[in-house]
């Protein structure tokens, strides 16, 4: 995986692939990454960080119960190479820049994506029993400050401590997630405030079924899971691992 | 028979109503435009504003950015152009794909 130099004032991609004995997330970065990278003119790395921890999530695709190695994320603060870096799931495909406008204002330690839309499902927006809007982990950004050196060492207590910050903002689902993670560490280090501080203008559009169908040209991206669509290109998190595994071409993808 | 291949191969016709609304979804993220320090979204309603910040004394206005800070607005003609071109670029734009996306019944 490519790693680039440590450099002053840099910016670049960062993600994490962390293989399971089902899904081999390094090779769906191979695939993505380089996308991000053409698209955003950064360079990128990819991080494989060795946890303990992990939990299960149930795969509607697979249509069972697979490894989740979704803990260590707050690793990303002193593991990453550049002094701006976005981070990204390697499932998340970008296709159009939207984040450099927000990205080149000064006025940021760190920023979160609190808009999500559901290409084809609906997704759940509101965390826990207090109905706190949800955070998405699916892509963030973090300048090396202290704030957001105090971001991620929040996020890493959290994680630690899952079971009481569980019960505390009463989440009912008992596996840890980053989202969920990212919010009370907003929340706790805002002041308590339900508005996320500091966010990107765009939404997180995610594509939860099953892909029949992925073409990607100059004018836009075709797409058939449950539904058939023609979106601008713009970027997408696609749940459906097995077609980024196999099907998917990566930046042939027309 | 490999159905999955074989809805590949067969024409779909395309759910216009999702399909309109996530363009209208990026769309909206794109008339975003940082200025001053500032983040704000270009809509007509803030090119008003802009053109009246004119009559203003020095031409000097302060206004509130999306993030919800006042940002000290000193050269209003920059800010109105920055507004123009970018409502008018991504209007335009959308313009131009909802057309497409119209004509467009099948993938």
């Amino acid at each position: 995986m490519k790693n680039s130099k440590k450099q002053e004032k840099s910016r670049g991609i960062l993600a994490i692939a962390r293989d399971t004995d089902q899904i081999q997330y390094s090779k769906i970065a191979e695939k993505t990454l380089p996308i991000a990278s053409k698209t955003l003119d950064l360079p990128y790395t990819v991080l494989q960080i060795n946890s303990d921890s992990g939990s299960i999530r149930y795969d509607t695709n697979l249509e069972e119960f697979v490894e989740w190695k979704n803990t260590g994320r707050y690793s990303v603060y002193e593991l990453t190479p550049y002094h701006e870096t976005l981070v990204i799931d390697v499932d998340y495909l970008i296709y159009a820049d939207e984040f450099s406008d927000r990205m080149n204002l000064p006025d940021w330690d760190y920023l979160l994506s609190e808009h999500a839309v559901g290409v084809d499902n609906e997704v759940a927006s509101l965390m826990g029993q207090h109905q706190f809007p949800t955070i998405w982990a699916t892509v963030f950004a973090f300048k090396k400050t202290n704030k957001a050196k105090q971001f991620f060492e929040l996020v890493e207590k959290i994680q630690k401590n899952w079971d009481y910050y569980r019960h505390l903002y009463m989440i009912e689902q008992s596996n840890f997630r980053n989202d969920h993670a990212f919010r009370i560490a907003d929340s706790i280090l805002s002041g308590y405030v339900t508005a996320c501080s500091s966010t990107f203008n765009n939404s997180v559009f995610h594509v939860t079924g099953e892909i029949n169908k992925f073409t990607v040209d100059p004018t836009g991206i075709s797409i058939v899971t449950d539904v058939a669509l023609r979106l601008p290109l713009t970027n997408l998190h696609i749940f459906d691992k097995q077609f980024l595994m196999s099907e998917f071409r990566g930046l042939d993808a027309n | 028979m490999d159905v999955k291949k074989l809805v590949e191969q067969v024409e779909t016709r395309i759910d216009f109503n999702k399909s309109r609304a996530i363009l209208r979804e990026k769309i909206q993220a794109d008339l975003h435009f940082g200025f001053n320090g500032g983040m704000f979204k270009a809509t007509p309603e803030l090119l008003a504003f802009a053109n009246y910040g004119l009559t203003f004394p020095d031409h000097k206005f302060v206004v509130e950015d999306t993030n919800g800070n006042p940002i000290l607005v000193e050269d209003v003609n920059a800010f109105i152009t920055v507004i123009t071109e970018r409502l008018s670029s991504v209007m335009n734009r959308w313009y131009v794909e909802y057309e497409k996306l119209k004509k467009t019944r099948k993938i």
